[in-house]
Parts: structure tokens; C-alpha cells; sequence
């Protein structure tokens, strides 16, 4: 298989597990996405860092996954039986509610797409060095994230989002930044944003220790 | 011995090692003060590059650490800066004993002191905002208290925060590539944009500036206020530190005009804002609003003259003091109203203009001290932030009237906002007379931080030349 070909895989696994994040209403789904979109960021990274380096992003990229997740299996409402829908509790999910929003949230997704694929190639003029695929990839991620960011204002979904808009944001910069510490920093950043998401969706049920 | 570690790692560790003691209240409080204190008078007193020799013993404090092949750097020159940050952490860490706040606040809130030490000190400058945002995610425990939920200002802070830090590294980015070939204007501009950006995200620049009353609203009133002042100042320092280092930002019109009609812009809408407010704590991030705002006009001064940007340094002693005593206040009076639980953020509302009125009668000492922090940040004549105000309208030139007829509209809208806050609290009968329920160290913390208020008003020359020396680490401002 050739690089372009790897490169274009890597950019449609961005696509579509950016777009399941925004749209899914189910937090496990929310989260494995997550943990695949990883994987196409690595891929990505790799064009212009060593593969080394690159697989910083995915195993901090899983990392948060596993912390949101572990967070929100460990939510009491959740162990109660309750679903979590878009952030929101249904003891009964309804369902023509749930079609007419995913629906929603996909067309806007899609318009996203489709804005992001048409201003990409002036954006590769700004940036030497950076490949259409990571331009894509990245301004995708950021522009998904921003939705998550404007749809929802519940913990889970405002880590989901800053951790797609941050994911895009790092494609683009490891193509002009080759750095140890920005690696480790944006890692850093990274499992401290996913920390902090575990803290706010679960400190509502924490016991205060004033 | 390096600097980074007196300054960087040591009460980062401490921090780690605090948080983890954190059920041993007294011990935490005692060291971290000492520490704060230490950490302060270590950056006036040592010097660093230069053997030091203390009887048998002799050694040197050397400037730079190496990590991961990039060097965080504390200079003589940045010492004024360090001893500014951590004598204001211990200022905060002082009044947790009355400030019924969290056990981990003394832990946090030195963690964050030093991360955003090591922001500015991290070469090359543009990681800097990657630190910037590791001080940030350390704080949100701070504004999300265990056992509360969890309010939209804490996620809008995080998002802005989080927003605001890719324009920096990206700006950072641009602004190598300037420096290799300055005539490249596309390339400044889009620098230029980025930055702009990047600081409007973390300043909480108009129009981002809606999670500062969000916060002010929902979040501890003293732990708010400690990242009210710390958080602004650090973000500050950087932009200085950029300003210093590229002659084209700093000589450019477009950059002072731009700080100018923000400037204006920020004392116009929150001070206007401040005047239709009916919650306390909202009134404070407003306030800071309008305090930030005459901070980017005293900068805007200080690029053509060094002594203007002396002033800004000089806002930050009555601002620092101002919104301890507000915060304060409001922890006396929230914990009050609640029913004297301790934690006031339980019922945000409990700061509103419905729940406080007539609190006056019951809580005399906090109400008036809470209007001398007030009127103090508000700027009013003979209070602690008057003189520095004044003499950085002063020194703002070629204002036209619209920027005056703006300015004065903000700060006429604060003040209505105070005297609205005065009917508020004297409002109502008073059936069982007036009455003292503070308690006694309450009223002597209070009044001691009111007291200092009034002095720093009536006696500016005390204190504003000893903030001028913290504008030597800035070698370049001025003509």
C-alpha cells in the first residue's frame, strides 16, 4: 500500500470518528471513537515527526479515552440504570428526539466538511511543509470540535470537544514544531484535559472536603 | 543550584507533597505561607550568576535548567517578577484561615504559582502558553468544588483557556519565521492576528470575557479571586516579555491602537454591565473586567514610555488587596446568608441583591469593608486605586473625546453599580436594631485589609516607586 494511500485512510478514520463524536448519544461509543481517531492522528503526525515521537499522541490519545471512560463507567447514575444521552439523563430515552438530533447535528457536521474542504488548499500556501491530508485532518478536527463545543454544555462532552478541537491543532503544529517538550507538554495537556473532564463529571458526587 | 528549581520545581514538589497532606490543615496552611514568604524574599535577597558565601559554604544559583533540550531561564532581571508572584501567593495563602475555602486551595493554588513562573521563564518564550494551560486545568478543582455541581462559567473558562493557547503556539511559530525575514508583512499580519487572538482567548478579552462574571458568580468567592489576580498578571508578564523582545510589535501603531480601543472597549462595556448587575460576585469579574482594561491602556502608554508601564505594575498592589477584601466579604456574607455552613458557593444566590438585602444591619464591618474594596477597584477618589487610574489617564495621550466620553461612561457605571449595592444592604427596617455578627477575627482580618486600602490611597508614594522595579525586567520599553 502506498503512503497516499495510508495518508487518505488515516483522513477518512478522522472523519468519520470525529463525526460519530459529535453525533453519538452514548458515551461508550463516544469514547472508543475517540480512541480510533488517535490512531489517525498518529498517522497523520507521522509525516513529519519520527514515528516515535508520533506515537506519543496515540498512547496519550488512548489514555484520555480510558480516563473518560473509567470516569463515566464509574458515574453513580450510570450504575443505576440511567442512560446519558448527549450529556442528558433519560430514564426512558426518546426516541424520535434522538433521530431529529443526530439528524441535526449531521447535516451541520457535514456543512462543517464541507467548508473545511474548500478553504484547505488556500491554507497550504500559509504553511510550507504541511500536506493537504494533515490540512484537512486538522482544520476538520478543529472545526467538529468547535460544534461539540457549541452543542452541549455537559462535562463529557466539553473534554470530548476540547480534546477534537486540540487533536486537530496538534497535526497542524507537528508540522511546523519538532520539539520533545511541546510532545510532552501537549500530552500533558491532553491527560489533563481528559483529568479534569473525570474530575467534573464526577465531582458533583463527591463528598465536599471543606 | 539553579534558579528554576528554587523557583520552579521546589514548590512544585512542595505542592505535590502539600495536596497529598492535605487533611493536615494547619500543617499545609504554616508551610505553604512560609514557603510563599521564603520563595519572595529568596528573590530579592539571593543573587543569581554570583558566588554566594554563607561561612564554610559556597556556592553559586546559575539562571538556566535544561530540559528535554530546551532551557527554562530565571535571570537577575526576572527576580522583581518572581518575588511580585510569590509575595502575592502568600498574601492569598495567608487569608485561607478566614476564607472557609478548601483544604487543597494552599497545594493548588502554589502549583499554579509556579507553572505560571516557569511560562514565562521557559526559552524559547512560545511553550510558554502550553504552561500557561497546565496552570489553568490545576486550577478548575479550585472553581469546581467537590460536591457541587458543576456551573457553565467553569466550562466556558476551560474552553477559552484551552481556545486561547494553539494561537499563541502558532503566533510563536510565525514570529520565529518574522525575526529570519522582517519585511515579510503577510507574515506579520497573520502573527499579528494570531496574537491578537490568542491573548483575547486568555485575558478574557471582549468579547470573550463572559466566563470572568460567570465565574465570579458560581465559583468560591476567595478561590475566584485569587485566579482573578494571579492568572491575568502572568498572562500579562508574557505579553510584556514578547513586546520587549520584538522592536516591530512594539514600535507598531497598529499594536498601540489596538490595546487602546480593546482597553476602552473593556472599561466601556463593564463598567456600563456593572451598573444593571444584581449579584455581588458577578459585580467582581466585572469589576476586573474594567481593571483589565485601564491595565491594556497603562501597557498601550508604557510601549512609548517606560514610567507608564511602571503604572501598570502599580495597579496591582490596590487590585490584589482590593479583591481580598471583596472576596472576603462576600465568603462572610455568603456563609451568613446560607445559614453559616461555611461553604458559600452552595447557594450562588446567596450573593444576590434579593438575599443581601438589609445585610448591612447584620453584618455591618463586611459590608462596609466589601464597599471600601469596591470603590477602591471602581477607582474613587482617595481609595488605593484612584491614584494609579489617575495617573495612567494621565498619561494617556491623543485621546480623543469619544475615548474619554467611553471611559468615563464605564467608570460612571461601576459607581452606579456601588451606590445601587449601598441602597441594596441599607435597605429594609430595622426591627432588632443594628447588630455584629462577623466574629471578632473577622472584623480585625477585614478591617486590616480595609485599613491597608485607605493608607495605600491616602499615601501613594509608599508604594507605587517600589512597583516601578519590577519594570527593569524589561530591558527595551520605552523611547
Amino acid at each position: 500500500m502506498e503512503l497516499g494511500q495510508i495518508y487518505l485512510i488515516a483522513l477518512i478514520i478522522i472523519g468519520i470518528t470525529s463525526m460519530v463524536i459529535f453525533i453519538s448519544l452514548d458515551w461508550r461509543v463516544s469514547v472508543i471513537s475517540l480512541a480510533l481517531l488517535y490512531v489517525g492522528v498518529f498517522i497523520l503526525v507521522s509525516i513529519s515527526w519520527p514515528q516515535q515521537m508520533a506515537a506519543v499522541k496515540l498512547v496519550a490519545g488512548w489514555m484520555s479515552g480510558a480516563i473518560l471512560g473509567l470516569a463515566m463507567a464509574g458515574k453513580p447514575g450510570l450504575r443505576q440504570g440511567v442512560n446519558i444521552l448527549a450529556g442528558r439523563s433519560y430514564k426512558n430515552p426518546p426516541q424520535p428526539r434522538i433521530i431529529s438530533e443526530s439528524f441535526f447535528r449531521f447535516s451541520t457536521g457535514v456543512m462543517v466538511i464541507l467548508a473545511v474542504v474548500s478553504i484547505s488548499f488556500n491554507i497550504q500556501d500559509w504553511v510550507p511543509g504541511i500536506g493537504i491530508y494533515q490540512i484537512i485532518a486538522g482544520l476538520l478536527l478543529i472545526g467538529v470540535g468547535l460544534l461539540q463545543l457549541g452543542f452541549s454544555s455537559q462535562s463529557l462532552n466539553v473534554a470530548l470537544g476540547l480534546l477534537t478541537v486540540l487533536a486537530g491543532f496538534e497535526i497542524l503544529y507537528a508540522a511546523v514544531e519538532i520539539s520533545a517538550l511541546v510532545a510532552g507538554l501537549l500530552a500533558g495537556v491532553n491527560l489533563g484535559i481528559a483529568l479534569i473532564g473525570a474530575y467534573l463529571i464526577n465531582s458533583p458526587d463527591l463528598r465536599a472536603s471543606s | 543550584m539553579n534558579a528554576p528549581i528554587v523557583w520552579i520545581i521546589i514548590p512544585g514538589l512542595v505542592a505535590i507533597v502539600l495536596f497529598i497532606l492535605q487533611d493536615r490543615v494547619k500543617f499545609v496552611n504554616s508551610v505553604g505561607i512560609l514557603l510563599a514568604l521564603l520563595l519572595g524574599l529568596f528573590a530579592i535577597v539571593l543573587p543569581i550568576g554570583q558566588t554566594i558565601t554563607l561561612g564554610m559554604l559556597s556556592f553559586e544559583i546559575s539562571d538556566t535548567l535544561v530540559v528535554l533540550g530546551r532551557r527554562f531561564v530565571i535571570s537577575q532581571g526576572d527576580t522583581a517578577l518572581i518575588a511580585l508572584m510569590y509575595f502575592g501567593a502568600a498574601f492569598w495563602f495567608g487569608g485561607v484561615i478566614f476564607a472557609k475555602t478548601t483544604r487543597s486551595f494552599i497545594p493548588l493554588a502554589l502549583a499554579i504559582s509556579a507553572t505560571l513562573i516557569a511560562a514565562f521563564s521557559v526559552v524559547p518564550f512560545l511553550y510558554g502558553p502550553l504552561l500557561f494551560e497546565l496552570a489553568v486545568l490545576v486550577s478548575i478543582p479550585l472553581l469546581a468544588l467537590p460536591g457541587m455541581g458543576v456551573s457553565k462559567g467553569v466550562l466556558r473558562y476551560l474552553t477559552y483557556q484551552t481556545l486561547g493557547f494553539p494561537f499563541l503556539l502558532f503566533s510563536g511559530w510565525l514570529l520565529t519565521g518574522i525575526e529570519v525575514s522582517p519585511g515579510n508583512s503577510l507574515q506579520i499580519l497573520q502573527a499579528s492576528v494570531l496574537l491578537a487572538l490568542g491573548f483575547a482567548f486568555l485575558l478574557g478579552v471582549f468579547p470573550f470575557h463572559t466566563w470572568i462574571p460567570m465565574l465570579g458568580e458560581s465559583a468560591h468567592p476567595y478561590n475566584i479571586a485569587f485566579v482573578y489576580y494571579q492568572l491575568p498578571i502572568a498572562i500579562t508578564i508574557y505579553a510584556l516579555n514578547l513586546f520587549d523582545q520584538y522592536v516591530w510589535l512594539r514600535s507598531s501603531v497598529t499594536t498601540h491602537s489596538i490595546l487602546i480601543i480593546v482597553g476602552i472597549t473593556m472599561i466601556f462595556v463593564g463598567g456600563t454591565i456593572t451598573a444593571f448587575q444584581r449579584h455581588l460576585g458577578r459585580m467582581m469579574g466585572y469589576a476586573l473586567i474594567v481593571d483589565i482594561g485601564f491595565s491594556l491602556i497603562a501597557i498601550s502608554s508604557g510601549l512609548v514610555n517606560n514610567e507608564s508601564l511602571g503604572l501598570f505594575f502599580g495597579m496591582l498592589l490596590p487590585r490584589g488587596l482590593a479583591l481580598g477584601v471583596w472576596s472576603l466579604a462576600l465568603v462572610v456574607i455568603s456563609s451568613k446568608v446560607v445559614g453559616g455552613n461555611g461553604i458559600p458557593t452552595i447557594v450562588p444566590s446567596s450573593l444576590s441583591f434579593r438575599s443581601i438585602q438589609g445585610i448591612a444591619h447584620r453584618l455591618p464591618v463586611a459590608s462596609f469593608c466589601l464597599l471600601i474594596a469596591y470603590f477602591s477597584i471602581a477607582g474613587l477618589p482617595l481609595m488605593a486605586g484612584f491614584s494609579v487610574r489617575h495617573a495612567i489617564l494621565d498619561a494617556f495621550q491623543g485621546s480623543n473625546i469619544l475615548s474619554q466620553t467611553l471611559i468615563f461612561l464605564g467608570m460612571i457605571g461601576v459607581f452606579i453599580g456601588g451606590m445601587r449595592t449601598i441602597a441594596v444592604m441599607i435597605s429594609g427596617t430595622v426591627d432588632s436594631g443594628w447588630q455584629r455578627n462577623e466574629t471578632a477575627w473577622e472584623v480585625v482580618f477585614l478591617s486590616l485589609g480595609s485599613v491597608s486600602l485607605l493608607i495605600l490611597g491616602l499615601f501613594p508614594k509608599w508604594f507605587i516607586p517600589v512597583m516601578f522595579y519590577v519594570t527593569e525586567s524589561f530591558d527595551h520599553f520605552g523611547p
